[in-house]
Parts: C-alpha cells; structure tokens; sequence
C-alpha cells in the first residue's frame, strides 16, 4: 500500500469514527438537556434525533465498508470494522434483552398484555416519556 | 384465532431477515462474490432496512408520533434494503448485479413470511369482512370485528412472487431486477385496496410509493433495452 493510499484510507477511516461518534454525543447531550426540561418536549425531539443520529452512523458504516473494501491491507479499517461489528451485535442483544424484560414485566402486571405487543409499545413510550 | 402466551410477531419478523440474509448469501457465494463483501452487505442491508423501517413510519406521520409508536413498515424496509445494495454495487461495482439481483430475489419472501407475523397479531388488517375465511380478532388491541385476511392473502402473493423472481434467477434470465420490483409493486399496489387503513382514502401513501417504484422498474428496463440496442448496433 503506497504513502498516498495510507493517508486516504485513514482519512476514511477517521472520518467514519467521527460520524459514529458525534451523534452519540448528540444524543446524551439532549438527554441530558431533556431530563431538565419537560417530558414532552424529550418526545418531539426523540423522531428527528433518530433521523438525525441513525442517517450519520449509517454514514460511518457506508466509510468503513469504502476504506475496507478500497484498501483491504489496511490495519485500521480492518480493526474498525470489527469495532462496528461488535457494536452492531452488542446492540441486536440488548435489544432483544430490553424486550424480553418488557415483556415479562408486562406480563406480570397483567394477564391480558402478555400476548399483546401492541400494548407493549404504548407503556414503552410512556415509560421512556 | 389461539391466544399466545409471547407474541409470536418477532420471530417472524427476526425470521425473515435469517432466511432472506442465508438464501440471499448462498446466491453470493454461487455468483464467486467473496465472504467479506457478503457479510459487510448483510451488515448493511440489515441496519438500512431496520433504519428505512421505522423512518419510513416516521416521514408519514410527519415527526408527529414517537419511535415505537409508528412500528415497522415493511415498504420502507425494502426501500432502505435496495439502498443498501445499491450503495454496494458503487463501492463494490465488480458484483453489482449479484448483490442487487440476489436481494430483490429475496425481497418478496422476506415480506410474505414477515406477513404471516402481522397476521398472528393483526396489525396490518384487513377491511371489515363477514364472508368466507373472516377473522376476527379476540385481544385487547385489536377488537375489531371480522376482517378480511389480508395479511394471509399478501404473504401467499409474494411468496408466489418470490417462487418466479428465484425461477427466473436459476435459468439465468435477464431483467431479473425490474421484472420482480415490478411485480412486487403491482401486487402490494392491488393489495393496499383490501387494508383497513386504506379506507377513505383514493390512494394511500404505500400506493404512492408503490407507483414510483413501478415507474423505476420501467425505467431499469427502458434503460437497459437501450443499452443492448446500443451493443447490438455497435456505437
């Protein structure tokens, strides 16, 4: 790999962690500022954050699948895309985590929720407002 | 209709993307597409349809519901899904057809089985029916009176659709990518008629979408005849 395709790829590289990591910023800072404001605002905010945080680390992704695909010598990009994927797989299990507890939990209060997810989603809301 | 103790829902809809993502690899790997391009695309595919998902909920209500309030939508899956594989034919032009061609193969299969997920807690149902085949759902959301399963009716239509796209695939035909999306346009088109949330309403935004993607397959195709007349010609 010459000089100039080291630097390219880091360049890549540098700047898919950035977009991976500013929107996570993003986010805690708005929490942050939310869990001093009201409720209600935190969920007119939430839809757009989403937008806005998931179309930035969908960016990084896209970076790195350039860097490795275009560079595949590449050190960096290799250990990056091994971060990503353990951040998507650590993401998938606490996902499916949060659900079963929500699940159970809504089960225990109620025998008529257990098999209903549409009503999981409402109390999820109104837990997370 | 049985009761369940866990709503089934989630199995179908993690069902379908195992089963898309595994028919989809084995056609990579039959096209000499090597593993990592394949496991980097699945990657994508996965999150962008996730993604295109739940914005695609989120663009129709315009921002006014919450995250979990707006669900999944199924179009906007498949939106974010053929994003994903396009976006990989541009870094990745050497297997751009495969990639593409290999997932809208799958692209019908993944909504037919996810359908059946629908239909076992009836979101996505059908307009008010009393005739043959009626369901009637007995949980606590979704006391709505007999409705026509449509949810049945979608999933059995593209897994039909999804038996031509892999046929046309394993004789090699061309065209594969317009014709399928085509179908699969018409078929949700034709179908959106026969939901409840369709009611009142000329044409919904699913239709909508539907007809730009109509448009595009005949502009793949238009596009592609113009090219091979191009060959055929010699300029």
């Amino acid at each position: 790999m010459s000089e100039q395709d080291k630097r390219s790829c880091n360049l890549i590289c540098i700047m898919s962690i950035v977009f991976m990591v500013v929107p996570m910023i993003a986010d805690a800072g708005v929490s942050i500022i939310n869990a001093f404001i009201s409720a209600n605002t935190s969920a007119n905010i939430a839809a757009p954050l989403f937008g806005f945080t998931g179309m930035f680390q969908l960016t990084a992704i896209i970076l790195m699948i350039v860097a490795r695909v275009k560079f595949p010598q590449s050190v960096f990009a290799k250990v990056l895309m091994w971060v990503y994927i353990a951040l998507v797989v650590l993401a998938i299990i606490f996902t499916i985590l949060a659900a079963i507890l929500l699940i159970v939990a809504c089960s225990a209060c109620s025998e008529t929720l257990s098999g209903c997810p549409g009503m999981v989603l409402p109390i999820f809301t109104a837990l997370l407002g | 209709m049985p009761e369940f103790t866990v709503s089934p829902y989630p199995y179908f809809f993690m069902g379908s993307f195992v089963v898309a993502l595994a028919i989809a690899s084995a056609m990579l790997r039959r096209d000499k597409i090597p593993t990592q391009i394949i496991v980097l695309n699945s990657m994508l595919v996965v999150l962008m349809s996730l993604f295109g998902a739940v914005m695609y909920g989120l663009i129709r209500s315009g921002f006014s519901k919450g995250i979990l309030e707006v669900g999944f939508s199924s179009l906007g899956g498949a939106i974010g899904l053929l994003l994903a594989c396009v976006i990989m034919g541009v870094i990745y032009p050497e297997g751009k057809n495969s990639l593409i061609s290999a997932f809208i193969v799958v692209l019908p299969l993944m909504y037919g089985i996810s359908k059946i997920g629908c239909f076992s807690i009836g979101c996505c149902r059908g307009i008010a029916y009393d005739g043959p085949l009626a369901i009637r759902y007995h949980n606590y959301v979704t006391q709505t009176g007999s409705v026509f399963p449509i949810q049945i009716v979608e999933s059995i239509t593209f897994m039909l659709i999804f038996s031509v796209a892999y046929t046309m695939y394993r004789k090699k035909k061309e065209l594969i990518t317009p014709v399928v999306l085509a179908l699969c346009s018409i078929g949700k088109f034709s179908l959106d008629f026969l939901r409840e949330e369709h009611v009142g309403k000329v044409l919904s935004t699913n239709q909508v979408v539907c007809i730009i993607f109509l448009i595009i397959s005949a502009l793949i195709y238009i596009i592609y005849k113009a090219k091979k007349g191009d060959i055929y010609n010699g300029t």
